[in-house]
């Protein structure tokens, strides 16, 4: 027995129904029920017919227009594209080209991402960047309208688009929940019929695969769009008592020079008692996955109403506050993981006007985990410079 | 008995508390155990007597939901777990009755009743709904009622429900108890008198 959704085929999952006579599948029922041997529905979504173009800010750098160029070639192949980008080289902007196309084409795109929080912050970039198409936001919360000219939803949403997708871009696939969870995993494979694009700071193993296979085609962006190198992190080790103190002194430092500063900490508990002890010395909010309104934080935290912002890795993606400096507080907790590292450090130097920035990851000890994210980051900057005298000698 | 909890799938031993463990009689795990808070308490309404088993609570309800309007049917039985020799012996003599559901057909099934499968007791079906709309119900012509006691089962306290139900059973029977699976506290604390 088999689920066609979610691909089990443990028998413990599997519960028979006397009343309707079958059999059905018990791992993914928060999707829906789904019968044994019940063939996936397709659900036609309407399609747009406007021709549609994008508008930016900012104009696209040289390296990211070569990028743009490589995944529409890719795409025109009809194969599935893997871009693989630094933190802040500007990969939503990247891919607006080919959104645009296929919506043009007829096609139905959606874009699919891990986290809630950034499910919302793109549906806004890409609103402001295609004022004529219907943009709509599909996530907890969000869930009344699930038809737009283009789809912006978490993974878990995608099981309401089973083969809706023409072209489905898939954000952040190296980030929980997605990561290591073939459910989701399957579900998602079942929203696209037509081509997909993963976009990642950290391709995992199982896609290093694909792409030596070359079931899946590579592009590769690490410059950033203001063309300054990635922010390598300052390692101190030191005792939790001293990282505490060195918390507090250097939040001094960046009180007088009013930058802001977003602290990492390992766990929840961990954040409370750090806020308990800052709240003597300066102005700070807690943001976990027990915050009740996210939203408001955030919101605050951009208008300066505060020194620092204490989080969890809920805040490792996607938020983009100009012109902060990180500081991780144990950074040798099993909880930051290379992927997570990367991330956060790439919160920092994302502004045109504050392109460098300060990284601080405070331990006891230097982990795998912070010598592989240290190699990673150095890697990426050293071939940007490749790149870039590549491209003055053609 | 299955080694898996039936609501998460994860060890039956899984958080589970010492003295469920210890009486080796476990069926959910420890943490969703904590789904079912106990209320326990009778209230009065409409002279007859209300026990509420369990603390209304968004998990309970989201578990209810799977299992009457997602249909994961494998949860029936689940709910009045705990208290089936409770009510079976603490009601000896009653006849078992449950609140109609008004969606029936939809459903395949009628929820509350195949909910008190378990039960060895005597059941009756004495109510059912002549349209979707629950409040629409009416006595079955072939019940057959003989003065008899009578235990009336439903999901959520439901005033307006109850209220129906006692109308059409009350001239037929001897005397009505009502065990709702759970209740909110707010609302069953302002009518509290025992
Ligand atoms: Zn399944
Ligand atoms: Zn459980």
């Amino acid at each position: 027995m088999e689920c066609k959704r979610c691909g089990n085929q443990d028998t413990k999952y599997f519960a028979y129904d006397p009343f309707h006579e079958n059999w059905y599948c018990r791992k993914c029922i928060a999707f829906g029920r789904i019968n044994v041997n019940e063939p996936i529905q397709s659900k036609r979504y309407q399609t747009c017919n406007i021709q549609c173009h994008y508008e930016l800010e900012y104009p696209l750098t040289n390296a990211q227009l070569r990028a743009m160029r490589e995944i529409r070639l890719y795409l025109d192949q009809g194969k599935d594209v893997l871009v693989y980008a630094a933190c802040g080289a500007g990969k939503t902007e990247l891919v607006m080209e080919s959104i645009m196309r296929f919506i043009n084409q007829g096609k139905k795109v959606g874009f699919a991402i891990s986290r809630r929080q950034v499910v919302l912050e793109i549906k806004e970039r890409m609103a402001k960047a295609f004022p004529m198409l219907h943009v709509i936001a599909v996530c907890e919360g969000y869930t009344k309208e699930t038809d737009g000219d283009l789809i912006v939803c978490t993974m878990h949403q995608l099981y309401r688009y089973p083969n809706a997708f023409d072209l489905l871009i898939m954000d952040e696939v190296d980030a929980f929940p997605y990561r290591g969870n073939p459910m989701l995993e399957q579900i998602a494979m079942h929203a696209c019929q037509g081509q997909k694009l993963f976009l990642t700071a950290t391709p995992d193993d199982a896609m290093k695969e694909h792409i030596q296979k070359g079931d899946l085609a590579l592009v590769e962006l690490f410059q950033r769009p203001h063309g300054f190198p990635l922010i390598v992190p300052q390692v101190i080790h030191t005792l939790p008592l001293f990282q505490y103190l060195y918390i507090v002194h250097s939040l001094h430092w960046h009180k007088r020079e009013g930058i802001q500063v977003l602290l990492f900490v390992p766990t929840i508990e961990s954040a409370h008692r750090m806020r308990n002890v800052l709240r003597c010395f300066f102005q700070c909010a807690v943001f976990t996955s027990k915050t009740v309104d996210k939203e408001a934080v955030i919101a605050d935290f951009h208008q300066k109403l505060y020194d620092v912002l204490i989080c969890t890795t809920i805040l490792e993606r996607g938020i983009t506050i100009r012109g902060v400096h990180i500081i991780i507080y144990q950074a040798d907790h099993r909880v930051f993981q290379e992927a997570s590292l990367i991330q956060i450090i790439g919160r920092v130097g994302r502004n045109i006007q504050m392109p460098s920035g300060k990284g601080i990851f405070l331990c006891t000890r230097v982990t795998k985990d912070i010598q592989d994210c240290i190699s990673s980051l150095q890697k990426m900057n050293e071939s940007v410079e490749n790149h870039d005298t590549k491209e003055l000698i053609v | 008995m299955k080694s898996y909890c039936p609501i998460c799938f994860r060890d039956i031993t899984h958080h589970q508390n010492l003295f469920d463990w210890l009486k080796k009689d476990a069926w959910i795990c420890g943490d969703c155990r904590l789904i079912f808070k106990d209320v326990n308490q009778v209230f009065h309404f409409h002279g007859c007597l209300i026990e509420v088993l369990y603390e209304q609570s968004e998990e309970l309800d989201s578990l209810i939901m799977q299992y009457q309007e997602v249909g994961d049917i494998a949860l029936r039985s689940l709910f009045f777990h705990d208290y089936v020799s409770y009510m079976q012996k603490h009601y000896k003599g009653y006849t078992l009755v449950w609140m109609p559901s008004g969606k029936v057909k939809e459903r395949g099934l009628e929820t509350v009743k195949e909910m008190l499968d378990e039960f060895s007791m005597k059941k009756q079906e004495l109510l059912e709904c002549i349209s979707d709309d629950p409040l629409y119900m009416r006595l079955r012509n072939d019940c057959g009622l003989k003065k008899q006691k009578v235990l009336l089962v439903d999901v959520y306290f439901h005033k307006a429900k109850l209220q129906m139900a006692f109308d059409l059973l009350k001239p037929h029977v001897q005397c009505i108890h009502v065990v709702v699976l759970c209740g909110d506290m707010k609302v069953l604390h302002t009518m509290r008198l025992d």
